[in-house]
């Protein structure tokens, strides 16, 4: 199994060159391969087969082969559909021209020589005459059209959770053919209706505004607990929907732990990120904070050679000539022939993790909370970005292990502009807590990206765990051991949170053991934050040395 | 076919344009206007300049920064000579005094203060000050012109180029050519058939497409000329892929196997 997964990883990158973005490839038995248009199911084969299926599959991803209408078609007609996907892989690889690899196109033009097709229509429009058309050798793999209608438009999404239903006529439908049916029900009963593909809304935030309409206040609220005896009828028959709301394109997969078993589980959750767009011009003020400024300059310093001084540990060459030049012009006798080092270095870099799920409108003063927090990221990212440290920021929430969701407010290599600011500005709270899961991409991130020596992880919220299946001592034990990881990685983590009621309980158990602080108010930030920071570097700095056992989980 | 076999006295070193960098490049140079080049590793940048000043029939000085270099490294320092000190002129200075163009290559590397060294010659000014020769103001030779290059997604550069710095230059940006003349460029710089090349070319294409793959940096031109050359030095493709291509661009074991399978289908 282990080595199944492994294979699969490793033909990624090949299609995503191919595709032209990012595909999520899972390993499936059956006989051929297939694609929904995000996720390409590959079957057993030899290598030069499989190369070739991915090739394929990829390349029916970045030629758009899957218009709704025409896949609807195929349903149900298996001649025709081998017939058509001969057709639209010979029109796919044409279309890539030089980045097809050339022995896969060889292949294909073996399977089938003739003029391809100039689109998908030609192609099921021959694939249904009685043109010679061979059906698609095995190693091309098939199509699924109640799979890839179900799936939704391949186009890459930017807003999180938008929920796309393609109108499908049941009876086409050739497995599981209630549950589009049963999604509709659904989203009616919390207040949404199925939208049309332009008018996408974003499914929480959706809940949320329309808190007065029935069952609404259940996703408002933030949690995914069923308050009606409908909705929870309608939750239980979903029990697969999140994975079904997935946006397309990759993700990385982190593991979870899970305290009873004492293991990680595998691969368990997805997180994948997206630029958020505002819909209208948000208006922002800079969020500048001299103050605050000025304390997070003195933090995350590094050594930096200074030539010409007075003293130090060596000798600055350069300047011993000089003042040798100038002792003999009797010009001046001043010997600043040292070379030292110095603390006056930048060396920091800073992820701030904003949680915009929807536990932190979860009370009767919630948006003001949120903007709070909002406020409070954008400070320490504005200081930061100011100061020259390397600061990215994101934005979280998701629903479903599959589903975490990360908005890019601002990258490592990104400044700090108005852009950013909207970004900022403009993001909604909706959704759950995957604490988890948020944490390890975030360390991913530093690790990878950040360049520095010094790492610190900044969660901005209410530090509470919360999501489907992720409630209670589960969620709380794979939090803080999350954390534990993180910190023995050599990232400090903190969390800084305003005005919640979180449980001392919850916050003891997930955040316990790194630095916490709650403001009462923003404009205390200056005061609180640098000793807080400073606390989660050391941490993290002795964690290599010494601090394992003062920071291993707690084992049961 | 080395770079120095390359060397044609007509045309100079081997660039092929892209859009209109040379014409920019040429009327910035003209004008005396320093010029920023950016764009990723490996691209051209480093040939451009090389290319233009053979072009213009001038001198070419280039510094490569780092992270140690300080102003008085561009500018020039007092060395003892027997008993005696020695003033000897820097890169930049020299440029200055005889012409020439001065190329600061990777300038985000070099500190602080080497940065600030070149603002009075980048304005109207065209003035080297060199406070340790007694305040001495220089005046640019004709035929001085200033380039610098910098590669702005280079992921450890903690600091940007400071704006007061950019905003005194010409930018001249470029990127990976496309794949024809990527093409022209593997078969004149390696000496390999155009066979060979396209299939190269492919690969390159590939690499930079494959999106959220985890690479910091895609497979440069100047890569794709190494495994063009390795090939023509008898290497079969993939092994040449995999030196030239794969290896300088990961560590990651996992990435590694999935360049190596992206590579295998491309070479079968």
């Amino acid at each position: 199994m282990q080595e199944e997964v492994n294979t699969v990883h490793e033909v990624k990158l090949l299609a995503n060159a191919v595709a032209g973005r990012a595909v999520d490839l899972v390993a499936t038995d059956g006989a051929r391969a297939w694609t929904d248009g995000h996720t390409i199911f590959l079957t057993e084969a030899s290598e030069r087969d499989r190369r070739g299926m991915v090739v394929a599959q990829a390349a029916l991803i970045a030629a758009e082969s899957f218009e709704p209408q025409i896949v609807r078609r195929l349903t149900a007609r298996r001649r025709v559909r081998l017939r058509y996907l001969t057709l639209e892989v010979l029109r796919a690889i044409e279309l890539l021209e030089d980045l097809a690899p050339p022995a896969v196109k060889r292949r294909v033009r073996e399977a089938y020589s003739t003029a391809a097709p100039r689109s998908a229509g030609e192609s099921l429009a021959r694939a249904s005459s009685n043109e010679p058309v061979p059906e698609a050798p095995l190693w091309m793999g098939t199509i699924k059209p109640s799979r890839i209608l179900r799936a939704g438009p391949s186009v890459p999404e930017t807003l999180p959770f938008v929920v796309r239903i393609a109108p499908v006529d049941e009876e086409l439908d050739e497995d599981h053919g209630s549950g589009t049916s049963r999604m509709r029900d659904f989203l009616s009963t919390i207040g949404l209706r199925p939208p049309a593909p332009d008018t996408g809304k974003t499914l929480v935030a959706a809940g949320q505004r329309g808190a007065g309409r029935a069952g609404g206040e259940m996703v408002a609220a933030g949690r995914p607990v069923a308050r009606s005896r409908t909705t929870r009828l309608a939750l239980d028959s979903l029990a697969h929907m999140p994975a079904m709301l997935q946006p397309p394109g990759g993700g990385h997969r982190y593991p979870e732990w899970d305290w009873r078993q004492g293991a990680h589980r595998k691969d368990w959750c997805v997180v994948r990120e997206h630029d958020p767009r505002s819909r209208e011009l948000v208006a922002v003020n800079r969020s500048d904070d001299p103050r605050l400024r000025r304390e997070l300059a003195r933090l995350g310093l590094a050594d930096e050679r200074r030539r010409g001084q007075p003293d130090g540990d060596s000798l600055d060459l350069t300047a011993l000539v000089d003042h040798v030049v100038d002792t003999s012009t009797g010009s001046s006798d001043e010997a600043r022939v040292y070379e030292a080092r110095t603390r006056t270095s930048h060396d920091l870099g800073v992820v701030v993790l904003l949680d915009v799920t929807g536990s932190t409108a979860d009370s009767g003063e919630g948006a003001k909370v949120f903007d709070a927090q909002r406020e409070v990221a954008a400070r320490l990212i504005d200081a930061l970005d100011e100061l020259g440290d390397r600061v990215a920021g994101y934005g979280f929430h998701g629903w479903g292990r599959s589903g975490v969701r990360f908005a890019r407010i601002k990258r490592f290599d990104d400044r700090f502009d108005r852009a950013a600011q909207q970004r900022l500005a403009s993001l909604e709270p909706g959704g759950f807590t995957r604490l988890g899961a948020a944490i390890r991409h975030a360390s991913h991130l530093l690790v990878e990206g950040s360049g520095t020596v010094n790492r610190l992880l900044v969660v901005v919220g209410d530090g509470r765990p919360y999501d489907d299946d992720y409630e209670h001592r589960y969620a709380q034990e794979d939090s803080r051991r999350a954390l534990s990881e993180s910190v023995l990685q050599g990232v400090a983590c903190s969390c800084v949170s305003v005005k919640t009621d979180t449980d001392d309980e919850i916050l003891e158990r997930v955040w316990g053991h790194v630095p916490y602080l709650r403001l009462e108010q923003v404009a205390d930030l200056h005061r609180e934050v640098v000793p807080l920071f400073r606390r989660s570097l050391r941490q993290a700095a002795s964690a290599g040395k010494d601090g394992r056992s003062t920071l291993r989980p707690h084992h049961q | 076919m080395s770079y120095a076999d390359n060397f044609d006295r007509a045309t100079g070193p081997f660039y092929e344009e892209v859009a209109d960098e040379a014409q920019v490049f040429e009327a910035a140079f003209s004008r005396g206007l320093p010029i920023m080049l950016k764009g990723p590793t490996g691209c051209g940048k480093t040939r451009l300049v090389e290319h233009m000043a053979h072009r213009l029939g001038v001198a070419l000085h280039t510094v490569s920064c780092h992270e140690d270099m300080t102003a008085t490294d561009l500018l020039g320092r007092y060395v003892l000579n027997g008993g005696d000190t020695e003033w000897v002129d820097g890169p930049l200075t020299r440029a200055v005094r005889e012409g020439g163009i001065c190329y600061l290559d990777e300038i985000v590397e070099a500190r602080q203060d080497a940065t600030v060294a070149i603002h009075s010659l980048t304005d109207h000014r065209r003035e080297l000050n060199i406070e340790r020769l007694g305040g001495l103001r220089l005046r640019a030779a004709d035929g001085f012109g200033l380039v610098v290059s910098y590669n702005p997604g280079y992921q450890s550069v903690l600091k940007d180029l400071k704006m007061s710095t950019r905003q005194r230059m010409v930018a001249i940006e470029l990127s990976f050519p496309p794949s024809s003349v990527e093409l022209s460029i593997l078969v004149e710089e390696a000496g390999v058939d155009e066979a060979l090349a396209a299939d190269l070319v492919r690969l390159g294409q590939a690499i930079r497409r494959a999106q959220d793959s985890g690479l910091r940096e895609v497979a440069s031109t100047r890569a794709l000329i190494m495994a063009a050359a390795l090939v023509d030095a008898g290497l079969s493709f993939r092994a040449a892929a995999l030196a030239a291509i794969a290896g300088p661009l990961t560590d990651d074991p996992a990435l590694r196997e999935a360049l190596t399978v992206l590579i295998d289908t491309f070479a079968e």
